[in-house]
């Protein structure tokens, strides 16, 4: 088993920003390829999809559906 | 007629809703959408997302905010053969078009003696609870469910939503398919559960005039539509643990409206609560209440119970609006009292 990625919200959203989670593409336990959408998030003002920044599988999310999150927080981990 | 497949994924409501409309428009040509805000920016309340980049500006057509003019377009297309989906932005808003829909959309079928067929689907979003006010908070189930020649639809939960769009857009005959804002999982509104949930993969379809029995039990029924299913799920969990076993019926179709599903569920339960986000008077709840006295009297043991929005405009104040659109607590009040009778 290799060591835990932590997978963050990107700073393309702006620093600081908050934003909430509206839809996890992938639930723990599934494989997903670099590029492939892995969660939308929603700032104040735009819907963002958030591409997967390596391949791997999803461990675990930090950050559940309807809560939020700043730039740089981690919302999920994959291995 | 119903077709399931088997891999699922969980989508929400504006998901379920976009992967019906782009698997179509992949399937058939002659589909195209038009409405206000239904290109680029994929719909106020995103039904569209994402469908014009990958079918552009001839297929997914903004047009000005002239609900007459594009919802009339629609008539003229479907005519010579095209099969238009539109987009009413908000249900309150169809006073201007009225004429298109109740005159043409849903009579030339019938004027011209069954020769020419309307193909479309007007998609409108419809609910409160979101401080939207008197004019953009409306249901309007009943206004639409009156008027003979139009199939309405409301369906409330991912599943439903893609499977009766499907269904709609392949239907020879005009379809209101009536999607609740609440319901389509948006970021910038209130996330619920009910708003995400599993949706297989490839296309299926589900019949138009089907009620669904969303949890089943033997000692009152409760009839919703949309979020007023969802609160009488919710008022069923809660009556459970005090003992209460409440059948829901998610009606899902205004109109036609399963009278078999109420009618077999009440010949069980012999109680009856009909629960609606639209006005009181002459709404769902006056319907089936006079379906169930008429045809099903014998059943009941006990009053049917009425909730409904009272005969007001719908108010801006979060606290007011609370107050009018029933919910789990006024349910379960009534749901209590009804099993003593």
């Amino acid at each position: 088993m290799s060591e835990l990625k932590e997978i963050v919200l990107p700073k393309e959203l702006g620093v600081d920003r908050e934003s909430s989670i509206v839809l996890w593409y992938k639930e723990p336990g599934e494989f997903f390829e670099k590029g492939e959408t892995l969660v939308e998030v929603q700032t104040e003002k735009v819907a963002f999809e958030v591409p997967a920044p390596f391949s791997g599988v999803l461990s675990e999310i930090k950050v559940k559906r309807g809560e939020s999150a700043i730039t740089g927080q981690v919302i999920a981990t994959a291995n | 007629m119903e077709t399931i497949k088997e891999k699922r994924k969980k989508l929400t409501g504006s998901k379920a809703m976009i992967q019906a409309l782009e698997q179509e428009m992949n399937r058939d040509s002659n589909i195209f959408i038009m409405g206000e805000d239904i290109g680029k920016y994929g719909g106020i309340f995103g039904s569209t997302t994402g469908l014009y980049d990958k079918f552009g500006s001839d297929r997914i057509m903004d047009t000005p905010i002239s609900e007459t003019g594009f919802i009339g377009a629609s008539v003229g297309a479907a005519a010579e053969g095209l099969r238009p989906v539109v987009e009413l932005m908000f249900a309150d808003f169809h006073g201007v078009v009225m004429d298109q829909i109740y005159n043409h959309i849903a009579k030339i079928h019938y004027m011209s003696g069954g020769n020419v067929k309307l193909p479309i689907v007007l998609m409108t979003a419809v609910g409160g609870g979101y401080s939207d006010a008197a004019q953009h908070s409306q249901t309007l189930y009943a206004s639409f469910g009156h008027l003979p020649g139009l199939k309405v639809v409301a369906p409330t939960f991912p599943h439903d939503i893609k499977g009766m769009l499907i269904t709609a857009i392949r239907d020879d005959n005009p379809v209101i398919f009536m999607f609740h804002k609440t319901l389509q999982g948006l970021g910038w509104m209130d996330q619920i559960d009910a708003s995400l949930g599993p949706v297989p993969e490839e296309a299926y379809t589900i019949p138009l005039d089907k009620a669904n029995i969303v949890r089943e039990g033997k000692d009152v029924t409760i009839v919703g539509v949309q979020m007023m299913t969802v609160e009488a799920l919710k008022a069923a969990e809660k009556l459970a643990e005090q003992g209460i076993d409440a059948e829901v019926i998610d009606l899902r179709s205004i109109k036609p409206i399963d009278k078999e599903t109420i009618l077999t569920s009440i010949a069980k339960t012999n109680r009856l609560v009909v629960v609606d986000e639209d006005y009181y008077s002459y709404g769902i709840t006056a319907e089936i209440s006079a379906i169930v006295a008429s045809e099903g009297f014998k059943d009941l043991k006990a009053p049917i119970v009425r909730l409904a929005i009272p005969d007001v405009p719908i108010p801006y104040s979060r606290v007011m609006e609370k107050f009018v659109i029933p919910n789990a607590d006024n349910i379960i009040d009534s749901v209590k009292k009804l099993v003593k009778i």
